[in-house]
């Protein structure tokens, strides 16, 4: 639906590409990275807020690379919402009707539509600036919805709002998604794009390192910088060598197996909720089962993080506090550590 | 206590119309019987000032003033407050005083009644009106453009630009005058084929029209660029995606937003072409304005004739500018 081919832009003080990516029909695609990675300038780019210096822009199989914003029908809805301070609520959702010369009929009832859709009925005739942050939030969005886009891009909706807020949120974005609106997302919250993203793109300085699906890039990282960013913490080099359909990965003289197939020195990494704690060497189908020592407890209420010493390997584990409890995990205490070789990820 | 403090408020008030020395007595008095001992100083301190009456009348308003502002925050029992801003309530009396002072002194002098009988005050100021609304109206079509670039965008040279536009600010307003003379007279480069055209600025409308322009111009320029800048450029994005060209989206979203910015500079700009002299006495000394006529007054016939049209002339600049001021103020408090 979108095909993004080789954009580059040229800021004065950043530059973005070259990027290429497609979007389709129907797509939660979350687009992850760092503060600063060009996210935003990203999305704005779709919009047609900045000239390209290379590549093009297909939208629906027409080229939009010359478009104006206007002429895009894309909607955009910015972390601090944007909305037009001298215009009420009604006022800016129609805003987009009226530039569209749709009919007072039509337009009204396109805004009792959206207004319903995001429960702002009873806020039309209040200006923005005495709305709260969430309800601001469902006005912007009610905005960009209002003209039926082809896409709707977000730019960190949810980092000005509340914690408990950001769920609901999240959960009206799954639904719109369901409801057939094509949405694209940039976040820098790993969380948010694992709940979210059907497909993850991850981008660094203005480059997209990888894109795939959550499961693709969340389980495979492609680089440790993308690992880390994703959530894989226990990142280590060791030495690989292929045995048969298994991997044989020495960290000093403790020895792990991976799915992988692979010789050489290598790098690899594990998923700390991937490593489950065991009071004894239990039979599993799991490969790796090691002998550790607890060297530290890290206490988040309902997850507990534990980090490990096993032989010459340092790794750090997410339990819930529940497993905690009935492990009874203390600092200093010998627990086993127990992943599957699938787990065990090498970054190439 | 409140009925004290107002007694010696007014029994001070009564003393100054009386004598200086009466005054300064009833304030170290009611300093004296009202307030404490820093106070008692503050009071005297500014009545032994006003004891030497080549000082008085610069003395006694402010005085005045402070003593009123002090009454009326005593009456409304913040005191902590006003202790700490006793020294700033003198300083800001004295900068309203120095600004206020020959405003009231013009009107005690004059007699304006005398100036309705002259048709042709009227009609200079009649004409300073129109031309000097015609400057502004043309100065806000051309600073538009000009003042959006300047906001929204880098480029080189652009200092250079801004240096420019507040170039008319810090010339001298004569030599404004001969320059515009150069160039628009009968034989200026852009004056000659437009007076072949029709279209005469020297002695004529056109002319005065260019000089108040020429000032006031920077005024309205500056003021709009602030204001552009004031407001989110993301905001025109934004209109833009949802469907607004670029111009639509400026006229619908920023320029709303800064109505009463040009509006406040333009009435700034409008009294600045009324008031215009230097560039104007040269380039079209005919048609008169209010100023011209009045320097014309004052050299022809001396102060007395030139009085009554002043006070005229301040007393309808001071009444459209506290009427737009009002306005502009209820618009605002409206959303």
């Amino acid at each position: 639906m979108l095909k993004i081919e080789n954009v580059e832009v040229a800021l004065p003080n950043f530059h973005l590409g070259p990027i290429s990516i497609e979007i389709k029909k129907g797509d939660y695609f979350v687009i992850l990275g760092p503060t600063g990675s060009g996210k935003t300038v990203l999305l704005e780019t779709v919009m047609g807020f900045y000239p390209l210096k290379k590549g093009k822009i297909v939208l629906e199989g027409k080229d939009i690379t010359n478009l104006p914003p206007n002429r895009r029908g894309i909607a955009m809805v910015y972390q601090d919402f944007v909305l037009f301070p001298h215009l009420t609520v009604r006022e800016n959702i129609e805003y987009g009707l009226i530039m569209r010369k749709i009919g007072r009929k039509e337009r009204e009832a396109r805004v009792r539509e959206v207004a319903e859709i995001f429960e702002i009925e009873n806020i039309l005739d209040r200006y923005p600036r005495s709305l709260s942050g969430g309800e601001k939030q469902r006005v912007a969005l009610a905005r960009a919805l209002a003209i039926n886009p082809k896409i709707l891009l977000l730019d960190e909706p949810l980092s000005s709002l509340h914690q408990e807020m950001r769920k609901s949120f999240q959960k009206m974005f799954k639904k719109l998604n369901d409801m057939g609106v094509t949405i694209v997302h940039v976040t820098h919250d790993r969380e948010e794009a694992a709940y979210l993203a059907k497909r993850v793109a991850v981008i660094f300085s203005g480059k997209i390192l990888q894109v795939g699906s959550r499961e693709e890039v969340f389980a495979k990282p492609a680089n440790t910088q993308i690992a880390k960013f994703v959530g894989m913490e226990n990142i280590m080099e060791g030495f690989a060598e292929y045995i048969g359909n298994l991997t044989k990965i020495k960290v000093g003289n403790t020895e792990i197996y991976s799915a992988a197939k692979i010789s050489g020195n290598v790098v690899f990494g594990i998923r700390p909720e991937d490593i489950v704690l065991s009071p004894s060497p239990i039979q599993t189908s799991a490969r790796n089962v090691l002998k550790c020592r607890v060297v530290d407890i890290e206490d988040f209420g309902e997850v507990m993080r534990v980090y490990l010493k096993c032989g010459d390997l340092s790794l750090s584990s997410l339990i819930t506090r529940q497993s905690a409890d009935m492990l009874s995990v203390k600092k200093n205490s010998e627990i086993y550590a127990v992943f599957k070789a699938s787990s065990v990820h090498i970054f190439l | 206590m409140k009925a004290r403090i107002i007694f010696s408020f007014i029994f001070s008030l009564i003393c100054a119309a009386i004598s200086p020395w009466l005054f300064s007595i009833s304030v170290v008095l009611a300093f004296a019987l009202n307030f404490s001992k820093k106070k008692i100083l503050f009071g005297l301190s500014s009545a032994i000032l006003a004891f030497f009456s080549p000082f008085y009348p610069i003395l006694l308003l402010p005085s005045l003033i402070t003593l009123s502002i002090y009454f009326v925050e005593i009456l409304r029992e913040s005191e902590g407050w006003v202790r700490t801003y006793a020294l700033f309530f003198l300083s800001a009396s004295l900068a309203v005083f120095f600004i206020i002072a020959p405003v009231v002194n013009l009107f005690v002098n004059a007699n304006i009644a005398e100036s309705f009988q002259d048709s042709a005050l009227i009609k200079a100021i009649f004409t300073g009106f129109v031309a000097s609304f015609i400057a502004t109206v043309i100065a806000i079509i051309l600073a538009l453009p000009v003042s959006y670039v300047l906001a929204r965008h880098r480029f080189p040279g652009k200092e250079i630009i801004e240096a420019i536009i507040d170039l008319p600010v810090i010339i001298p307003h004569i030599v404004a005058g001969i320059m515009l003379l150069l160039i628009y007279g009968p034989s200026g480069s852009i004056g000659k084929p437009l007076e072949n055209a029709g279209i005469i600025f020297y002695y004529a409308l056109p002319g005065t029209i260019i000089a108040m322009l020429f000032v006031s111009f920077p005024i309205i320029a500056n003021g709009i660029r602030e204001g552009i800048r004031k407001v989110d450029f993301r905001q025109e994005l934004v209109a833009m995606s949802l469907g607004a060209s670029r111009t639509k989206a400026i006229f619908t979203i920023t320029i709303p937003q800064i109505k009463r910015i040009i509006l406040s500079s333009s009435l700034l700009a409008w009294a600045r072409g009324m008031s215009e002299f230097g560039a104007i006495i040269i380039i079209a000394y005919y048609p008169m304005v209010a100023s011209t006529y009045i320097y014309y007054l004052y050299t022809q016939y001396g102060l007395d004739k030139a009085l009554p049209a002043t006070a005229l002339l301040l007393l309808i600049t001071l009444s459209v500018f506290v009427t737009v001021r009002l306005l502009g103020r209820e618009k605002n408090a409206e959303d």
